[in-house]
């Protein structure tokens, strides 16, 4: 019971996180809906105001790909495995994986067109624009 | 040298030639080896080389092309858009790190982003660092190349572009290759193999692998040199081998060639010692048998034949030629015999018939004879002739003329000689001969006989009444004061008493000739001697006033009748003064040898040739007419003999002197 307690406690301070969608400065767009944001870890948009957009992604045990997987992209992972692997078929890859939040983040940074997804905390610098956001509950 | 090698024996010359003929091509051979063979073989060698050279040039080249492909092919992998986040995820590193390991030969490879910071290596130690050779690898890439050298390092490099965006740049990837690995490419190499970079490369690569051989050992070495291709263009590569490991196999072959033939050569001599012993050992079989028979003379000599080949058939031929050369050897020694018998036998009659002192001994002996080398029973003398029969002639001394008195008739005579009419012929010759000698010998006898005993007779019947001649008229002249009638009677007593000289000296001469007169031989100087008659004569010389010249040798003291050789020596003297009118008359005597020599030279009217020969004859005077009887150098010659001596006269001709030399021995 105790234990319970405990899952469910850190769960709300879970919740309680928003995740962000993260870019340049001099990424095209100042906002995405969340819409548009799915579309792009999609694959289905690629390229903005004739600037080529690459989606940043984390490694697959990562918590926060797990969650962002879940709560943007509302797509399991065996969904999104055959949803690729066909992709892959017509010339598409699936986002870039990066094994740090570290290194995706200097990844938007070094290139405009590359957008990535963060825990809103986790964000202190200044020179990223957020481009959606949306609180887990 | 033709002579020295005519003697050598047939073995030697067999030996000689087989081992001219194996040296001349074992010399050949080598010589052919050492000229050709190591042209060929460095011919070879170099083909080879070549053939190594164009493979190690497409190996390197094919090395050099894979580094590259290496680093192409990493440059590809979508790991490399780290490069964008500076590799936070040190996942390009790794890949570096692995990729190096795996290529080992101490490659770095390094990822640079375009300004040329290292943010990954397979080095830890160039992380965050900016590449020290990034100008020139931007130079390069200016000019549209993909590789440079610098500081003995070989780099490769390619661009990167992200996987995402292929237009976007997002460095380089930079692979270095330490030029000192390339002596990787020699090992296993069974020569020596050099790489030469070209000038500007060598400072920083020492390595005796990247120099050239010295050319103080350049001799030593067969050498190789091409030049490199590709990524390595103006390098070259060297192959060199030493010649003495190049040429081993030559050497070798030269040593077991040398070996073989050393072997073939014993074996050669070997069968030439055998071939030849048994062709020579009866040759000198024979040649020994010959120098017995040479030195012995010994024909019945003869070799043994062995087997049927040649050497038996000659010597075969030999022995007949021996045989029939001892047949006609013995012919000749038994004809020889025969001949020397004949002469001996010859020789004997002669002996035997020259003893005989009458014509019937002489007939007798030679019958005798005959009988007993003829082995005939019926030998007689005869008047008649017979079959065979043997002429004897006699002479006719009164008539001096021939004539046959009889024949030795000889019947069935058992020698072959008695055929010969020659041998007859000298038979007859022998015995008429001595029978002639006989007759004639007692036909002097008596001449001189009577001759002898009418003088002894004369002389003794002249001297009888000539000594009362002599004493009547010395009587007479004694007694007689008429000085007229004393010359007359002087007249007389001198002509008496020349005749008296003459009748002595023809007695003294008959005494000589019938050898009445016996020597008295004494010891005594042969100078006092002559002395002694030079005294009584020298008045005679005086007379006439010659001078007389007397040499003799001192101390020549001689056993002879002193009487007799006075008497000679008178003779001599006087004759010279006799002879003599002006001038003079020298006497000498002297030894020479055994010799005793008396010369007694004038300077008178001497002798012409036709007289000299019948000077010694008695009652000879020459043209002169000069008092005497002519019998003086007769006795003179005559005593000489008796002397043990010789009397001879030379004269140069009329008016030129007389010589008259008297040579004796001592008794």
């Amino acid at each position: 019971m105790k234990y319970i307690f405990i899952i469910i406690s850190l769960t709300t301070i879970l919740e309680a996180k928003a995740i962000v969608i993260v870019s340049s400065k001099s990424f095209p767009l100042d906002k995405l809906t969340k819409k548009q944001v799915v579309k792009i870890y999609l694959g289905k948009i690629r390229r903005i105001k004739g600037i080529k957009i690459v989606p940043v992604n984390l490694k697959a045990d990562n918590p926060l790909r797990i969650l962002f997987e879940k709560k943007i992209l509302q797509k399991d992972r065996e969904w999104l495995h055959k949803y690729w692997l066909q992709a892959h078929y017509h010339g598409h890859h699936p986002p870039k994986v990066f094994k740090s939040k570290k290194a995706a983040l200097m990844f938007v940074k070094n290139f405009k067109g590359g957008i990535c997804y963060l825990y809103k905390e986790d964000i202190k610098d200044k020179d990223i624009k957020i481009l959606y956001e949306e609180e887990i509950k | 040298m033709k002579v020295f090698w005519s003697r050598l024996p047939f073995s030697y010359k067999l030996f000689i030639g087989v081992l001219g003929a194996i040296l001349s091509t074992l010399i050949f051979l080598l010589f052919y080896i050492q000229k050709y063979e190591t042209s060929i073989l460095i011919d070879k060698f170099k083909n080879n080389l070549q053939k190594e050279a164009k493979f190690k040039n497409k190996e390197i080249k094919e090395y050099f092309q894979s580094l590259f492909y290496e680093i192409s092919f990493l440059s590809k992998l979508e790991v490399m858009d780290d490069l964008i986040v500076k590799d936070t995820d040190r996942r390009i590193t790794k890949i570096l790190e692995l990729k190096a390991r795996d290529l080992k030969n101490s490659i770095t490879i390094s990822a640079l982003a375009p300004n040329g910071i290292i943010y990954a290596s397979s080095d830890k130690n160039l992380n965050s660092k900016i590449s020290p050779v990034f100008v020139k690898l931007i130079n390069t890439f200016k000019k549209g190349e993909n590789y440079f050298f610098d500081k003995g390092k070989l780099y490769f490099f390619t661009p990167i572009y992200a996987s995402f965006d292929k237009k976007l740049f997002i460095g380089h990837l930079l692979l270095a290759y330490p030029l000192s690995n390339l002596s990787k490419f020699a090992e296993k190499s069974s020569v020596i193999v050099r790489m030469i970079p070209p000038k500007n490369l060598q400072t920083y690569l020492n390595k005796p692998f990247f120099k050239e051989i010295p050319k103080t050992q350049k001799e030593r070495y067969v050498i190789l040199q091409k030049e490199l291709s590709g990524v390595l263009q103006g390098w070259k590569i060297l192959y060199a081998s030493l010649k003495k490991e190049l040429f081993s196999i030559l050497y070798h072959l030269q040593n077991t060639l040398i070996l073989a033939f050393l072997a073939a050569i014993s074996l050669i001599t070997l069968l030439i010692w055998l071939a030849t012993s048994k062709i020579t050992k009866p040759l000198k079989s024979f040649v020994e048998t010959i120098d017995k028979i040479i030195k012995t003379g010994n024909y019945s000599e003869r070799i043994e034949i062995k087997g049927e080949d040649e050497i038996a058939k000659l010597v075969a031929a030999f022995n007949h030629l021996m045989q029939e050369t001892k047949k006609a050897f013995d012919k000749l020694q038994k004809e020889r015999k025969e001949h020397l018998e004949t002469l001996i036998m010859l020789i004997n009659f002669l002996s035997q018939i020259t003893s005989a002192k009458t014509f019937k001994e002489t007939i007798e002996i030679s019958i005798k004879e005959i009988k007993r080398f003829s082995f005939s029973k019926e030998v007689y003398f005869g008047k008649t002739k017979c079959p065979l029969s043997i002429k004897i002639e006699r002479m006719d001394i009164e008539n001096s003329s021939i004539y046959e008195d009889g024949y030795i008739c000889i019947k069935n005579p058992k020698r072959e000689w008695f055929k010969n009419e020659t041998f007859i012929n000298a038979l007859s010759k022998m015995i008429s001969l001595q029978i002639q000698s006989i007759d004639l010998l007692e036909h002097t006898k008596e001449v001189l006989k009577a001759k002898n005993s009418f003088f002894s007779a004369m002389s003794h019947e002249l001297k009888t009444p000539l000594g009362s001649i002599l004493s009547l008229t010395q009587t007479m002249m004694r007694d007689e004061r008429d000085i007229e009638k004393i010359e007359n009677l002087a007249k007389m007593e001198q002509a008496a008493y020349n005749l008296l000289r003459t009748i002595n000296d023809i007695l003294d001469i008959a005494k000589a000739e019938s050898g009445k007169i016996n020597l008295h031989i004494e010891k005594f100087s042969l100078c006092e001697a002559l002395k002694e008659v030079l005294d009584m004569l020298l008045p005679l010389a005086d007379e006439k006033d010659l001078k007389v010249e007397f040499n003799c040798q001192e101390n020549l003291s001689i056993s002879s009748d002193k009487k007799l050789l006075k008497h000679l020596v008178s003779n001599l003297i006087s004759n010279a003064i006799k002879f003599t009118d002006k001038g003079g008359i020298k006497i000498e005597a002297s030894k020479k040898g055994d010799f005793f020599e008396i010369v007694v030279e004038d300077s008178g009217e001497g002798i012409d040739k036709e007289s000299l020969n019948k000077i010694f004859e008695e009652f000879y005077r020459t043209k002169n007419k000069k008092e005497g009887s002519g019998l003086g150098l007769a006795l003179s010659k005559k005593l000489s003999t008796l002397l043990n001596g010789d009397l001879s006269l030379y004269s140069e001709g009329k008016n030129k002197g007389t010589k008259a030399i008297f040579r004796f021995k001592s008794f």
